[in-house]
């Protein structure tokens, strides 16, 4: 099985990798993230069976688009940057990217 | 969200993470020369750390067992109770854990739950060998961060006059 703090993290790196993601949003209480053992990767949330048994596995991506970022194009470069995350470490899971916020 | 109304496939899992799903076998704990016990407070003491441990989780126990342990923690020499909150059934081979916490304000409770029960299950499996059935968890209460300031304020304006 995968280690969700190792995966949580390669997805946080490879969606700010993306040009036009200004940053994760943790949500509006801050409740979007993957809690962690003394920490929390905010903006990166995994449900389900990551180990795929169940078949219901779902990566929820939260980021921050900046203003001049085409919004679609961004999300759709964050989705196939996830995409290629998860194949690596072998997990298949939903993804679902969310744009919260522009950054001015 | 939705991912509870997904779950509708072949095994009706109790919670988001099967407990029945261990990450270690057992094993080491009886053998032809002799058997290992490990003691319920071993148990309960790597399960209540492990649980605190997750970001998100405020403090260990419901409102009984925080008071008693405020006033411990106050007695000269007492260290902190780290199975505050936590009753454990240990067997030969596994072990069942109660978990009675307090989320902090803001989380989400269901994923906090999902994380704590995997870390509970993957510390106890690791450091005793001992195969987990189950973690169930009480969120008793959530912490609002206005309860701690609203001490610290009056302990500082007294410093300043």
């Amino acid at each position: 099985m995968t280690d969700p703090a190792l995966l949580a993290d390669d997805l946080a790196r490879a969606a700010l990798a993306v040009p036009g993601v200004a940053r994760l949003h943790g949500g509006a209480l801050g409740e979007v993230g993957t809690y962690l053992p003394g920490r929390r990767v905010a903006g990166v949330r995994l449900t389900g069976d990551l180990a795929g048994e169940a078949g219901d596995a779902l990566v929820e991506l939260h980021v921050v688009v900046t203003a001049d970022a085409p919004v679609r194009a961004s999300a759709q470069a964050v989705h196939a940057a996830a995409a290629d995350v998860l194949a690596a470490h072998g997990v298949s899971a939903a993804v679902r990217v969310h744009v919260d916020d522009l950054a001015a | 969200m939705t991912e509870q109304t997904i779950t509708t496939t072949k095994t009706p899992t109790p919670s988001t993470t099967g407990p029945t799903r261990s990450v270690a076998t057992p094993s080491g704990l009886s053998s032809e020369h002799g058997v290992t016990t490990i003691a319920d407070t071993v148990v309960s003491k790597i399960a209540g750390i492990a649980a605190r441990d997750v970001s998100g989780v405020h403090s260990l126990g419901g409102g009984a067992a925080r008071a008693v342990g405020a006033l411990r923690e106050r007695i000269p020499g007492s260290r902190v109770n780290h199975s505050q909150g936590v009753s454990v059934e240990v067997g030969e081979r596994q072990a069942a854990v109660d978990i009675e916490l307090i989320a902090e304000y803001g989380v989400a409770i269901s994923d906090l739950a999902a994380s704590v029960r995997r870390n509970v299950i993957t510390s106890v499996e690791r450091m005793t060998g001992l195969q987990v059935t189950e973690v169930n968890l009480q969120v008793s209460d959530v912490h609002l961060p206005e309860e701690d300031d609203a001490d610290e304020e009056s302990v500082r304006t007294v410093r300043v006059q």
